[in-house]
């Protein structure tokens, strides 16, 4: 019996006027962001060899210097410091993320560090108007026209009288129910997954990136979860049928709920933590290090009138100094990164009320182009500060300490400088960082289905 | 055979069923007479099994609707006033399905191009989709997907309500079949001609109360259209 009301759902859903729109915008959109971001990923890709290349040939010319002077200058005093480069994240692709916003190259040098972001000199439109990505159009529309496919389920067959007619039968509502739940998502997950393999193949023919080992996993990965998400929306909808009477208010019920629930929490919940759990400006943790170096410099100054600047206890009590000063600076820094990680947390829990916040973190997550990849890149970049800052310092010091006699004419090796580079995060651990959102989403699944049933047990067919 | 037993049902203070006691016997077509909103439908619903009696029970070949519903239903055939299927399938999809959710595992093509036949539909009926067909088509076919299951009890629905005279007819004919073969069927109606001509039995409803019940012999000798409208003005002036 079972079979033959999925069957009855399945034909009737296929032969919907709805079925068609859905078919044709989950091939048109999937496989068109597909299409343009593999192309937009090969043309990053590009200009990242491009970008590496001129900065090694850069060194490789400073190399070459005949002056020294010139190659301290330009590389340990600032003049343009060390650049490293970031490729673009290969499943980018699917779920764009964060990885178009971080800079694709970062610069470091002794007196002068910035990170280029060359978002400044590209056409601001692609700004304003970013390419929506497949994550995009599952988290939006693909969730939407989930809805919109299920919302009348039941109110509608009772509507239009063959719910009657078909509870007329020695039928048990928790089959009718199942059937609508199996029926309703197999006609939307066949197409939508049948779009997807129709992108993923498109990626493989071009071979763009190599869908293959961990890369191929995180993908059916990805999948899974969209999978889960499109079935959450198949049980939310079918709630909203069980609790409505006709399909007009179902309609209005779920925009409402759709609305509230995928446009509005999760784009609540960073304003509502930014104002319940406030991070200090760097600005003014930077004033505040600043009042620390002045306390510190006329404390030392201080020290200096009253003992001899030379000796052990002046220099000890200077030294001492120092490290408390240094110390402050520290706890200010822990400080803004306490008070930040808080209000990220904060802002990721309160969004996750929404499934799409959860399936946005799950699958960039996944991706690693999500709050992974933007604290890889940050540990990244410091430790390539720290890296370059210990290795200009020592070749600084050796200058000094050699009667500001320049070194051996090989000191500058391409090799030997401080690279940028990011940890890879590994599939265990994107999947262990995901886990939570997957959680979510799956009770979210079961609690739709659970009060859909409850409601279904009571629903007036009459 | 269904057995309605003191049933008794009310939607807050409204009473919509007042004790009422019935049965309607295998091979015997009871037709219910009664305005709108006089507890007919609501009778039905509750031998259905769509919504519990406040009081009282009623029996499906000997099984209470209330406590085994689903055994119950698979005694029964439904045919309502306006008869709406899937409209993207055809009629044989419709029949099919209803037919298999009805338990009949095995009808062919052929049982159902002969039971369309049998209810007067034309074969090139039998593959087109019925959001095409006419009301009256509809209804017909509703009563093949009653026909195919084969139930003893079959409750209508005002179910001659929007036919043509010929299929009006035609729909009589086929009551008559059926209670041949032995179904014990309720029939509610406003159509007092029909009621009187095929009934064996016709009941009056007001307000949900059964306020006469009038056998075949009974039917011949008095003017059933002047007692109905006598009851309805009257329970009219009484609501006034």
């Amino acid at each position: 019996m079972l079979f033959a009301l999925i069957r009855k759902e399945i034909i009737n859903n296929v032969l919907s006027f709805r079925f068609v729109v859905v078919l044709v915008l989950f091939f048109g959109l999937i496989l068109i962001s597909i299409m343009f971001l593999t192309s937009d990923h090969q043309t990053r890709l590009r200009t990242h060899e491009a970008s590496k290349s001129a900065h090694r040939d850069q060194i490789l010319s400073l190399k070459g210097a005949e002056d020294q002077d010139e190659q301290f200058h330009e590389i340990l005093l600032g003049g343009g410091g060390v650049y490293g480069d970031r490729a673009p994240q290969p499943l980018g692709i699917f779920v764009q993320g964060l990885d178009e916003n971080l800079p694709s190259q970062v610069n470091t040098s002794l007196t002068n560090s910035r990170k280029i972001d060359e978002n400044f000199y590209r056409n601001p439109l692609f700004t304003l108007f970013a390419t929506p990505d497949y994550g995009y159009i599952v988290n939006i529309i693909v969730s939407l026209l989930s809805l919109l496919f299920v919302f009348d389920t039941i109110c509608g067959e009772k509507e239009r009288g063959t719910l009657k007619l078909l509870l007329a039968n020695s039928v048990p509502r928790d089959l009718v129910l199942l059937s609508k739940w199996i029926g309703g998502y197999l006609s939307l997950a066949i197409p939508f997954l049948v779009a997807l393999l129709a992108g993923i193949t498109y990626v493989y023919i071009t071979g763009t990136i190599e869908l293959e080992g961990e890369t191929l996993d995180r993908v059916l990965w990805i999948v899974l979860v969209s999978m889960l998400y499109v079935s959450l929306f198949s049980a939310l909808g079918i709630m909203i049928s069980t609790l409505t009477h006709n399909a007009s208010t179902a309609l209005l019920v779920s925009l409402f709920v759709w609305i509230s629930w995928i446009l509005v929490i999760p784009n609540l919940a960073p304003v509502i933590a930014k104002i319940t759990s406030p991070v200090p400006t760097t600005q003014k943790i930077q004033a505040e290090k600043g009042a620390v170096d002045r306390e510190t410099e006329i404390r030392l100054q201080r020290v200096n009138r009253q003992m001899l600047s030379y000796g052990k206890k002046a220099e000890d009590m200077r030294e001492k100094i120092e490290q408390e000063g240094d110390n402050r600076k520290k706890k200010l820094d822990q400080f803004y990164q306490d008070k930040l990680k808080a209000q990220i947390e904060l802002s990721k829990n309160l969004s996750r009320i929404s499934p799409s916040a959860s399936f946005t973190y799950a699958t960039t997550d996944l991706a690693h182009t999500g709050i992974g990849l933007f604290t890889s890149f940050k540990r990244g970049y410091n430790r390539f500060e720290d890296e370059f800052g210990t290795w200009a310092n020592e070749w600084d010091d050796t200058y000094h300490n050699n009667d500001e006699k320049y070194p051996d004419e090989n000191w500058l090796q391409a090799d030997t400088l401080p690279t940028f580079k990011m940890h890879h995060q590994r599939l265990d651990d994107a999947i262990e960082a995901a886990l939570m959102d997957i959680l979510l989403l799956l009770v979210f699944n079961v609690l739709f289905f659970m009060l859909s049933y409850l409601f279904f047990l009571r629903y007036d067919v009459t | 055979m269904l057995e309605i037993e003191g049933l008794e049902k009310h939607y807050g203070d409204l009473k919509a069923v007042k004790s009422l006691s019935l049965t309607i016997q295998p091979g015997e077509i009871f037709c219910m007479l009664g305005a709108n909103g006089a507890g007919k439908t609501t009778t039905l619903m509750v031998s259905l099994g769509f919504t519990d009696p406040t009081r009282g029970t009623v029996k499906i070949c000997g099984i209470d609707v209330t406590r085994d519903p689903l055994e119950a239903k698979k005694h029964v055939a439904y045919v309502s006033e306006n008869v709406m299927l899937y409209g993207n399938f055809t009629a044989r999809q419709n029949l099919d399905f209803f037919t298999k959710l009805g338990g009949v595992k095995d009808a062919t093509d052929q049982d159902y191009k002969q039971v369309l036949k049998r209810v007067g539909l034309q074969d090139d009926a039998f593959n087109r989709r019925v959001k095409g067909f006419s009301k009256g088509m509809r209804q017909k076919l509703g009563i093949a997907i009653a026909i195919m299951k084969d139930a003893e009890v079959i409750l209508l629905d005002e179910p001659t309500s929007g036919l043509d005279p010929k299929s009006g007819a035609e729909f009589l004919q086929l009551l008559n079949e059926l209670r041949a073969e032995n179904k014990a069927i309720w029939m509610t109606t406003h159509d007092i001609f029909r009621a009187k001509e095929i009934a064996d039995r016709v009941g009056i409803m007001v307000a949900g109360t059964l306020v006469q019940l009038l056998t075949r012999e009974e039917l011949q000798q008095q003017d059933l259209e002047a007692l109905y409208v006598q009851y309805v003005s009257q329970a009219t002036e009484e609501a006034v």
